[in-house]
């Protein structure tokens, strides 16, 4: 029986290492090169920080500021249910006093007659209506009305 | 806006469905076929139903019961482990002993059972049951009495399923449901009915989901060998519950929670009643006090419908 042997291939494993080695020296090589060309620069000198105070103005103060506020003056409101002074007529004469009964006491003649429906002084009148502050009307609007209950919930029925 | 009303369950029950289609009635009719069903399987005034099968046999071991029955009777039973034993199922003999022995419509107000002194209701726990044979032990001398919380938990399922194809609000005497908000988004406008005056209601509560119900000895009431009984029994005596409150009304994330709440309050009272309300998240009540006095819990605001509220946010 004839054997045929299997032919003795090549032994490269040498030439894998030189390869190996030379792209790893190559690798490391480029490495070295290009960290050569730009080295990090060494910070000697310590960064001085220099804090200067802000520069602060003086300046004067507005006159607003400083002068006693205007309280305003508020118009008198006058109630929309009294007339103004000058809508009001002139107050009727007073009925003549009826007879009075001969049993009744007579007055105190010291007592000075009460005047009947006095307008009020001058100085208390309100102003007239002209110095009213313009109403602005506000709706408000109607709450919601509640919906209407799709059950009720009670003791067993 | 659709609505229909009928009797079942020992009340007036109305489903109301937001939807203008006429495929709705269909809905009516299977709701209305569901709450009929349910009450022949689950009511304790029909002799044949399954719950008075089950009743039957206490004592007698283990016994197989329907898938209805099973269901509703392990909801009331989650209901017993959450209020600590005050609203349990296991109260139908201590109201047969108050006289609440049949249909209320049928007592006129005068129940004319043998007066017998009541004792403390059995407790829930002694209720056996088993998932994988579906079998219900109860022992003897026990009643159930699934009442309100099986409405409450027909009324439910009842706007689950609607819910899924419109907006569905289910109101089982006072008791009611939701599934969800209105077609447009806004809440459901619900009444709270003044015990006081029948008329104006004592708030009006805007509700999207959950549920709210109230409880009270201000209906359901009859009188016994002279003696003035109600629906609500305190498992403690075994007595119609003697409390300072005349109706509580809660708000909860579904029915039956809030049906079970109500039910703790009235029992507890206003004071302890509000400790306990306190301590269950995501729940509020409104309790008209026996004087007239009415208790909001601070968080009941947020429900109610004020003036600057539009009905449709």
């Amino acid at each position: 029986m004839n054997q045929t042997r299997k032919p003795m291939r090549a032994d490269v494993s040498g030439l894998k290492w030189a390869i190996s080695t030379a792209a790893l020296a190559a690798t490391i090589g480029g490495w070295g090169w290009l960290t050569a060309q730009n080295p990090p620069e060494v910070a000697i000198a310590a960064p001085q920080i220099a804090v200067q105070p802000p520069a602060v103005e003086r300046q004067p103060l507005p006159p607003w500021l400083t002068d006693d506020p205007m309280l305003p003056v508020l118009p008198t409101v006058v109630p929309l249910n009294i007339p103004a002074r000058d809508q009001v007529a002139a107050p009727p004469p007073a009925p003549a006093a009826p007879p009075r009964a001969p049993a009744a006491p007579p007055p105190a003649p010291a007592a000075p007659p009460r005047a009947p429906a006095a307008p009020p002084p001058a100085s208390a009148a309100p102003p007239p209506a002209s110095a009213a502050p313009a109403l602005r009307e506000v709706t408000i609007p109607a709450p919601a009305p509640a919906p209407a209950p799709a059950a009720r919930t009670r003791s067993s029925r | 806006m659709q609505q229909r009303s009928f009797w079942a369950m020992g009340s007036t029950t109305t489903i109301v469905i937001d939807s203008d289609e006429a495929n709705a009635r269909s809905a009516f009719a299977g709701a209305y076929q569901t709450f009929r069903a349910y009450e022949r399987i689950l009511s304790r005034f029909q002799p044949h139903s399954d719950l008075n099968a089950l009743n039957r046999c206490a004592g007698r071991g283990p016994q197989r019961v329907g898938q209805t029955l099973w269901r509703a009777l392990q909801h009331a039973l989650w209901m017993a482990y959450r209020s600590d034993g005050l609203v349990t199922p296991a109260v139908g003999e201590a109201l047969h002993t108050a006289g609440y022995d049949r249909d209320f419509r049928q007592m006129a107000g005068i129940s004319a059972a043998d007066l017998r002194t009541p004792s403390p209701v059995p407790d829930w726990r002694l209720i056996q049951c088993d998932p994988r044979r579906r079998t219900v032990a109860i022992p003897a001398g026990m009643r159930l009495d699934l009442g309100g919380s099986a409405k409450g938990w027909t009324a439910t399922l009842i706007a689950r399923r609607l819910g899924r194809r419109y907006p569905t609000l289910v109101d089982a005497g006072g008791d009611i449901a939701l599934s969800g908000p209105r077609r447009d988004g806004s809440p459901w406008p619900i009444e709270v009915a003044d015990p006081f005056h029948p008329d104006p209601g004592l708030a009006l509560l805007m509700l999207r989901r959950g549920g709210v119900a109230t409880s009270g000895v201000d209906y359901r009431r009859w009188l016994h060998r002279g003696k003035w009984q109600h629906h609500l029994i305190d498992p403690r005596t075994g007595d119609p519950v003697r409390t300072d409150l005349l109706t509580a009304t809660v708000i909860a994330p579904t029915l039956s929670l809030a049906e079970m709440a109500a039910k703790v309050i009235l029992i507890l009272g206003a004071e302890s009643g509000l400790h306990w309300l306190a301590d269950q998240p995501n729940m509020a009540g409104l309790l008209v006090h026996r004087d007239g006095q009415i208790i909001r819990t601070p968080n009941v605001d947020r429900y109610c419908w004020q003036s600057s509220m539009s009905a449709n946010r």
